[in-house]
């Protein structure tokens, strides 16, 4: 597993930064892979989510209420993005780290008659990448390896703990 | 530096982060519906305005669950910023916050700035005879009366 830590630049804005995890054997970010898996069957659901996160990024950050909690373990973080009251049949799993900052995982499409995500295959292998992410980094905080102010700084190469960095 | 003291060295180097960006979501983000999103920020602005207001008032959501008479769940879906609030409830929120949701400012003016034009009567020719409304009655009286009389002075256009 080799991944990097990657800013949204188009997403991203003067209240809050967007990131996400580039993968570097599939050369493909997560966030990116997300859209193409769903924008066609998804479309409006896909601009509707683009617009939030504008919102999200340019006026009002990421406020915890704009975000589903509890998707992963207790206090990692791992959640998804509300964008509809009803008729949301889209996942996108983000790591929140605070108003500023907001890492954007995968996802997929939820069915209404799951009654819950780990029944889906697809959003079961996403939200158990994403907590991985989330672990990985939280390591890094810790290790200092990675710095949090605002933005991230530091190291931002993701790999599992048998892998060296090439 | 051996390659190892190099490696460590290069980890702990303070690197800014890539800014990622790519033609597909260059085209996305760019070719954004300004109406769809006016829609959604203000919908999401609204929803900030009132949790801001909680806060500020030191209130939980239970806290303005109970003043509203709703379930906090209530509360967790209007500040989820995807409500589609209905007029009785955001007159309501108004009431309970001391907030003003509901910006008519622009509209009072524009009312103001009516009533306080001059009214245009049109005066025809082959109809000399005016009918003044006062209260529920009507007079009648001439024209020449009527432009003469400095009280009910108007713009006149004649046709």
């Amino acid at each position: 597993m080799k991944y990097r830590i990657v800013r949204l630049s188009k997403a991203s804005g003067k209240k809050a930064s967007f990131y996400t995890i580039f993968d570097v054997l599939a050369q493909n970010t997560f966030f990116e892979r997300f859209i193409q898996e769903n924008l066609t069957l998804h479309e409006g659901e896909i601009h509707e989510i683009i617009n939030r996160l504008k919102v999200i990024s340019e006026d009002e950050g990421a406020r915890t209420y704009n975000f589903k909690f509890d998707q992963g373990k207790p206090g990692d973080g791992v959640c998804y993005l509300k964008y509809r009251e009803k008729g949301q049949s889209l996942r996108l799993y983000c790591i929140w780290y605070g108003a500023d900052l907001i890492i954007l995982g995968g996802g997929g499409a939820k069915a209404e008659d799951l009654k819950a995500f780990q029944e889906s295959p697809k959003l079961k292998q996403e939200n158990y990448l994403l907590r991985k992410i989330s672990e990985l980094v939280t390591e890094k905080l810790r290790s200092g390896d990675l710095e949090l102010n605002h933005e991230f700084e530091g190291n931002f190469n993701l790999y599992e703990e048998d892998e060296t960095e090439s | 530096m051996n390659l190892k003291e190099i490696s460590i060295y290069m980890k702990k180097m303070k690197l800014k982060v890539e800014n990622y960006t790519s033609p597909f979501l260059d085209n996305l983000f760019d070719n954004i519906d300004l109406a769809e999103y006016e829609k959604t920020r203000k919908m999401m602005a609204l929803a900030a305005k009132i949790a801001d207001v909680m806060e500020a008032k030191g209130w939980k959501k239970i806290d303005f669950a109970k003043a509203m008479n709703k379930k906090p769940s209530v509360i967790t879906r209007w500040l989820s910023g995807c409500h589609n609030f209905s007029f009785d409830t955001l007159v309501e929120i108004e009431r309970v916050l001391g907030i003003r949701l509901l910006d008519l400012s622009t509209e009072t003016q524009k009312e103001k700035t009516a009533a306080a034009k001059e009214i245009m009567i049109v005066i025809h020719a082959d109809a000399p005879v005016l009918e003044l409304r006062s209260g529920s009655t009507f007079t009648s009286v001439s024209s020449g009366d009527f432009l003469n009389h400095k009280s009910e002075r108007r713009n006149i256009a004649y046709a």
